[in-house]
């Protein structure tokens, strides 16, 4: 009781302490902060729909999005984040698209290991069921009582 | 005879044509009329090419008696000599002289004189040498007599051809054999002989009276009420010398019979006095017949045997036998027979063993009588061979007879009561032979006549016309004939086959036990067993023949191997011992035991690999290829790792560039 307690406490005040920095992040770095939010857009949406997975989820897309970020965070950093420049930034179509489709193919990535994975298990059963109807089809040959002797076996 | 050669080469020359000792050629397809009831052919001798000689082959049901052998090599003046008793060809084969004459069967005029010097004397003669060797003759009647006419003596027929007494008419056999039918007769006495021969003379100074219309056992009540002698030769005018003569002959008494040696000198009209049987005065009346000697008591004892029973226990027999008689000794052991006897409901004796003591006790000449039967116990072979041949007139079955009477053990009883000297010998044969194959039941009572009589061929139906009395000769049918193409067989021996070769390898001491050679029932595959262990052990060669016979039914034991392969390696490998003729090597690779053990383990071990599949086959009917939670978490740090390398990447291009 008193170890959920705690671990409430700690959540709330890991909340807090993110709602502060993002809050101080607004007051003094508006520019960076702008351009990360509307490229992390997806993250949030995944997030928000996808109940049971969806931390997990934006967890892996992360390094994606952030693989996307590096550039206009880059031009970002030149323009000396100034909010106009990251406006300017967010108006190119291509920072936003580039950034989603990044984020998506993280999610695209996983879902077609997951379809692979389901294959090849698949492939395999079926193997192993023509291997084994192969084995039993030779004993039932070698072994099957009913089967009549072929008259030219003794003749 | 196609594959005559594989082995058991025999003295044939061709098919039709039989080589006997190597110089008298039997013409098979020459058959000549019968001769002394014994089928014959014309022989040929290669070396006296004038001799006249015939060839005879007695019946399968009618084989010469066990010492046949002996009496073949008898050799007398006057006494058609047998040349040759060969069963060397696989069957038997007696050759003898053709007849000097006419059998006496066919009529003539006979003298008092000529009978004594030309019959009586020359047939004693002979009857004295058989009697010196131990041996009867028992075939002495008409159609065996031949007569070469003038004042030649007559020439009696060979005594081999047939079962002792078989074909002897009632009239020329003593009232202990007549009562008999023809089968018990055995080989009986010299002094039974000496009886025919009394009745050969009052047959031929009867007049040659034809007989052969009598009904058997027509005469039989009189000539015991009356006597032999009265009814063969009492109506006849016969003279002071030969009276008393034919009167001793034909006693009904065979102590009171002189023996051949006294016959020597009939003709010198040597005084002869008949002994006179023991006859009460007042008769006993059985039924309604009265009776005044022992002998009748016996018989008639058999015919009524409720009166008998009522009489006995009553003490009525005992006391007439020792005051009217004269035997104490033997109303004594009546007496002492009489406290144990226990009657049926009928009002018989209920015990056959025990009404067949009475009768020994009554007459200890008279034959075995059991369950209203009359034997001799060595005619106990012959006697079986006619009933399982189903040609016995008994009324009782003598199989079931002589069954009881083994399996009783009063074979023994008999031998200790009856007066027949050869009698007690022939009962302790019967028994040795019956322990010898193991007869326990009454099926097994036709092993009995095999054993007893080594003449005896196979009686097996399919093969019992050509008398084998060889098993290589068997064999040699069995490889070649071709009468299993018959549909529905179920094997290729029979029970006679399989008897006669066992009781002849026991015989020949190749095997120690019937049992070791012996086999259950009928089988193509027990079949195959036993003529693998003969073909062994006569080392015949190969039996091409036989093994193509069976190797068509033999699938079945095949299958006891459960996999195929073996199956059919093995059934390949049977083909060819078959085609070799190697009866042992099919048997080897039919019943091979380690093998069949290793094939049921294989087939165990592979039942329970099925069973192993079948299961993990229904396990993976029903697996679910979801990706597992462990792995989707795998996956996921997988796709993140990617996305870190990515965006390192990234970073690291976007520092270059």
């Amino acid at each position: 009781m008193t170890t959920s307690v705690a671990k409430g406490q700690r959540g709330s005040m890991s909340k807090w302490m993110s709602g502060l920095a993002c809050g101080a992040a607004l007051a003094w770095l508006p520019g960076y902060s702008m351009l990360i939010g509307v490229m992390l857009i997806p993250l949030i949406a995944v997030c928000l729909l996808d109940t049971s997975r969806g931390e997990v989820m934006a967890r892996m897309m992360m390094p994606y999005a952030f693989a996307a970020l590096v550039h206009p965070f880059h031009m970002l950093w030149d323009a000396d984040g100034s909010m106009e420049a990251a406006v300017t930034l967010l108006m190119n179509p291509m920072t936003s698209v580039v950034g989603w489709c990044a984020a998506g193919g993280g999610w695209f990535v996983f879902e077609l290991a997951i379809v692979g994975v389901k294959l090849t298990r698949q492939f395999q059963v079926r193997q192993r069921k023509a291997a084994i109807a192969k084995e039993l089809t030779a004993l039932a040959e070698e072994w099957d009582e009913q089967t009549a002797e072929s008259p030219e076996a003794v003749a | 005879m196609a594959e005559a050669d594989e082995f058991g080469q025999s003295e044939t020359g061709d098919s039709r044509n039989l080589t006997i000792d190597g110089r008298y050629v039997i013409d098979l397809d020459q058959k000549l009329a019968d001769f002394v009831n014994c089928p014959a052919y014309h022989v040929k001798d290669t070396v006296s090419p004038t001799t006249d000689v015939l060839a005879l082959a007695p019946p399968a049901l009618l084989p010469p008696h066990a010492s046949a052998a002996v009496i073949a090599k008898m050799r007398a003046p006057n006494l058609l000599s047998v040349r040759s008793f060969s069963d060397a060809t696989g069957s038997l084969w007696i050759l003898c002289d053709a007849p000097p004459g006419n059998a006496l069967s066919e009529g003539g005029t006979w003298t008092e004189t000529s009978v004594l010097e030309r019959v009586i004397v020359p047939i004693a003669s002979i009857l004295h040498a058989y009697n010196e060797a131990g041996v009867t003759h028992r075939a002495i009647r008409p159609d065996n007599v031949f007569d070469s006419g003038g004042r030649s003596a007559v020439c009696l027929g060979p005594a081999v051809t047939a079962p002792p007494a078989y074909f002897q008419p009632d009239r020329f056999e003593p009232l202990t054999s007549a009562i008999c039918e023809p089968a018990g007769r055995g080989s009986g006495t010299i002094v039974d002989d000496v009886f025919s021969l009394g009745a050969l003379a009052a047959w031929l100074l009867g007049g040659c009276v034809p007989y052969r219309d009598d009904a058997p056992g027509a005469q039989l009540e009189e000539r015991f009420q009356k006597g032999s002698f009265a009814v063969l030769a009492g109506h006849l005018p016969l003279s002071q010398d030969v009276a008393p003569l034919l009167a001793a002959m034909l006693s009904d008494d065979p102590a009171a019979r002189p023996s051949p040696r006294d016959l020597l000198h009939a003709a010198d009209h040597k005084g002869y006095v008949v002994r006179r049987a023991a006859v009460a005065t007042a008769p006993i009346i059985l039924g309604s017949v009265r009776i005044k000697t022992a002998r009748t008591l016996a018989w008639y004892a058999a015919r009524y045997r409720k009166e008998f029973a009522s009489l006995l226990v009553r003490g009525v027999i005992e006391r007439w036998m020792s005051y009217e008689l004269g035997m104490p000794q033997a109303a004594g052991k009546l007496a002492l027979l009489a406290r144990d006897v226990v009657l049926a409901e009928d009002g018989t004796i209920a015990s056959s063993a025990t009404f067949m003591e009475l009768i020994s006790v009554i007459d200890p000449t008279m034959p075995l009588c059991w369950s209203d039967i009359w034997f001799w116990p060595d005619a106990i072979g012959q006697l079986l061979t006619t009933s399982l041949a189903g040609k016995s007139k008994a009324s009782v079955d003598p199989s079931l007879a002589v069954f009881e009477l083994i399996r009783t053990g009063r074979l023994d009883k008999f031998a200790l009561v009856t007066s027949v000297p050869t009698q007690p010998t022939a009962c302790a044969m019967v028994q040795t032979a019956a322990r010898q194959v193991s007869i326990e039941t009454l099926a097994d009572i036709d092993r009995l006549p095999y054993v007893l009589n080594p003449y005896l061929p196979c009686l097996s139906p399919r093969c019992q016309n050509e008398r084998l009395t060889a098993t290589w000769a068997l064999l040699q049918w069995l490889n070649t004939a071709q009468d299993m193409e018959v549909s529905g067989a179920t094997a290729l021996l029979d029970r006679q086959m399989t008897i006669f070769m066992a009781v002849a390898a026991l015989r020949s001491r190749l095997v120690e036990t019937f049992s070791d050679l012996a086999i259950s029932k009928n089988s193509w595959s027990l079949d195959l067993a036993l003529l693998a262990k003969v073909q062994h052990l006569y080392m015949t060669g190969p039996l091409k023949g036989i093994g193509r016979k069976l190797l068509p039914h033999l699938t079945p034991d095949l299958k006891r191997w459960r996999s195929r392969s073996t199956r059919t390696s093995r059934g390949e490998q049977l083909a060819v011992a078959a085609g070799e003729g190697d009866l042992g090597l099919m048997q080897k690779i039919l019943a091979d035991p380690q093998a069949l053990r290793r094939d049921q383990a294989a087939y165990n071990a592979a039942r329970k690999l099925e069973n192993k599949l079948k299961a993990e086959r229904e396990r993976l009917a029903h697996q679910d290829t979801d990706v597992p939670q462990p792995m989707r978490n795998e996956m996921i740090r997988l796709a993140t790792a990617v996305g870190v390398v990515c965006a390192i990447g990234s970073l690291c291009a976007e520092i270059v560039l």
